[in-house]
């Protein structure tokens, strides 16, 4: 999985979750320019968990410390890695 | 003897959601007309079922996407009726947030959000687990978004107990307020369990009314054909607060909630006690702590499932109370169905509207009262009543027992 395909996946989820454009979304755009609390991660999380089962279980020993959009995505990279 | 004014309960907003609309004036007509929604509902692979549902178009547009996503059907239920009842007090800005409680009244709880979520994980295992499932799901979510939504830092309680939760929340919100724990109350209950795993639940119990011939004439209390309760689902609310601080804000006093009471009969798990005591020691309590004596009441409204045992046990409750002679008795399920833990609150609603216009509402769909039922039950027309508080019981399964004395703006 590449970097690429991962914000693709991680966006279109967003748009789902949390109702915002892909298109607007750069790998600097903090969760918190996106309105997004803690439990929403945990959902968009689980959604990928879900389109991805080799990903699972993602965080389950805790999650770094995710600002930005690109964090998440990295993390999910790593989990996959 | 009328308690002190810094000792009195008054209502300042009411607020309801429920299959009769979005006002309270709705249910009260509705009320009036013995207008029943009662439907089928078709489940493949399950029996037919009887149901009164909130029309959808009654609580997905008065929400945003936020809520619509993470709100249990329970909790939009409980948003709108608090948030109504908050409106129609003129807001809650004169108490702090830490002096502002909410109680609620939950049975179910948030039975449709962990039925989806168990689904998914059956079908897809662990991978398909929610971290959604338990915020939406637990039974005090309603409680705390209506805390949320209406930054009250006070007390916060869910008060889970089924049938009689909705009045059982407005009696612990009414001790709050005389006892200074918070200033004002938000005090109601929700209910949201149509799902085919409740009702099959019900329906196993022999709990339920099988008249699917004739789905709006199915609740019937005290009616001497009747066969079993229809379930219905809603809110409804109460903004509480001391009569002095409401009369000094300028707030205008829709009711009053003069005393209540609460015992459990310890007698069955589901069944009541076919005496009543515990039920007939409720009444007896509350009206003791409204200071008043059996022959000041105007009328009762009572728990009337219309399931057999209820309604018999319960009229031997009010008899041991008030005699063969006593107060007109009126059972708004008759038109509304049985919607758990919301009733009690619907039902002080009604009470409240029924102290006010000194009319009782005729109970719905009652041919022929059972002979075993010796009390003076309203049917075919509202009845004139002189002014007076009105009774309002709540029994739920688990012995539950709750009576709350309510009187109107006077």
């Amino acid at each position: 999985m590449t970097e690429a395909e991962v914000f693709e996946v991680l966006g279109d989820v967003a748009n789902e979750v949390l109702a915002v454009d892909p298109a607007t979304l750069t790998d600097a755009t903090t969760l918190e320019d996106l309105d997004a609390d803690s439990l929403q991660l945990l959902e968009m999380l689980s959604i990928v968990e879900m389109r991805f089962p080799e990903l699972a279980p993602l965080g389950e020993d805790g999650l770094p410390d995710l600002v930005t959009f690109g964090d998440v995505v990295r993390f999910i990279l790593d989990s996959a890695a | 003897m009328t308690r002190p004014d810094d000792e009195r309960v008054v209502v300042t907003g009411v607020g309801v959601c429920c299959a009769h609309g979005d006002e309270p004036e709705a249910l009260w007509s509705a009320a009036l007309d013995r207008r029943s929604r009662t439907t089928t509902l078709e489940v493949e692979g399950f029996p037919t079922f009887l149901v009164s549902p909130v029309p959808d178009e009654s609580i997905e547009p008065h929400l945003d996407r936020k809520q619509r996503r993470y709100l249990d059907r329970v909790s939009m239920l409980a948003s709108l009726a608090a948030g109504r009842a908050v409106a129609d007090a003129g807001g809650l800005d004169h108490a702090e947030p830490p002096d502002r409680g909410v109680v609620v009244g939950a049975g179910i709880a948030g039975i449709q959000t962990m039925d989806a979520a168990l689904a998914k994980v059956y079908e897809h295992g662990a991978v398909g687990g929610s971290p959604l499932a338990v915020p939406m799901g637990m039974p005090n979510a309603a409680a705390a978004q209506v805390a949320l939504q209406h930054e009250a830092r006070g007390p916060c309680l869910t008060v889970a107990t089924a049938c009689a939760g909705g009045a059982q929340a407005i009696a612990n919100g009414a001790s709050l307020v005389r006892r200074g724990e918070a200033e004002v109350v938000l005090a109601g209950g929700a209910e949201a369990a149509i799902n085919k795993f409740i009702l099959l639940g019900f329906n196993k119990m022999g709990a339920m009314s099988r008249r699917l011939d004739d789905p709006e004439a199915a609740s019937r209390p005290f009616d001497v054909d009747r066969d079993g309760f229809v379930l219905s689902e809603g809110s409804a609310f109460l903004v509480l607060e001391r009569f002095d601080r409401a009369r000094a804000r300028g707030a205008t006093v829709r009711g009053e909630v003069l005393g209540w009471a609460q015992t459990s009969d310890a007698f069955h798990i589901v069944a009541p006690d076919p005496e009543g005591a515990s039920a007939a020691e409720c009444i007896r309590r509350a009206l003791r702590d409204a200071a008043l004596e059996p022959g000041e009441v105007a009328s009762i409204n009572a728990h009337g499932t219309s399931t057999k045992l209820n309604d018999v046990a319960e009229a031997k409750a009010i008899v041991a109370n008030f005699g063969r002679e006593g107060p007109p008795v009126t059972a708004t399920k008759g038109f509304t169905g049985h919607a758990l833990a919301a009733s009690g609150a619907l039902e002080a609603v009604l009470s409240i509207w029924s102290a006010n216009e000194a009319t009782v509402p005729p109970t719905a769909n009652v041919a022929e009262v059972d002979p075993e039922i010796d009390v003076d039950v309203v049917i075919d027309a509202p009845r004139s009543v002189g002014p007076g508080p009105v009774v309002s019981s709540s029994f739920g399964f688990g012995g539950q027992n709750c009576v709350l004395v309510l009187g109107g703006a006077a």
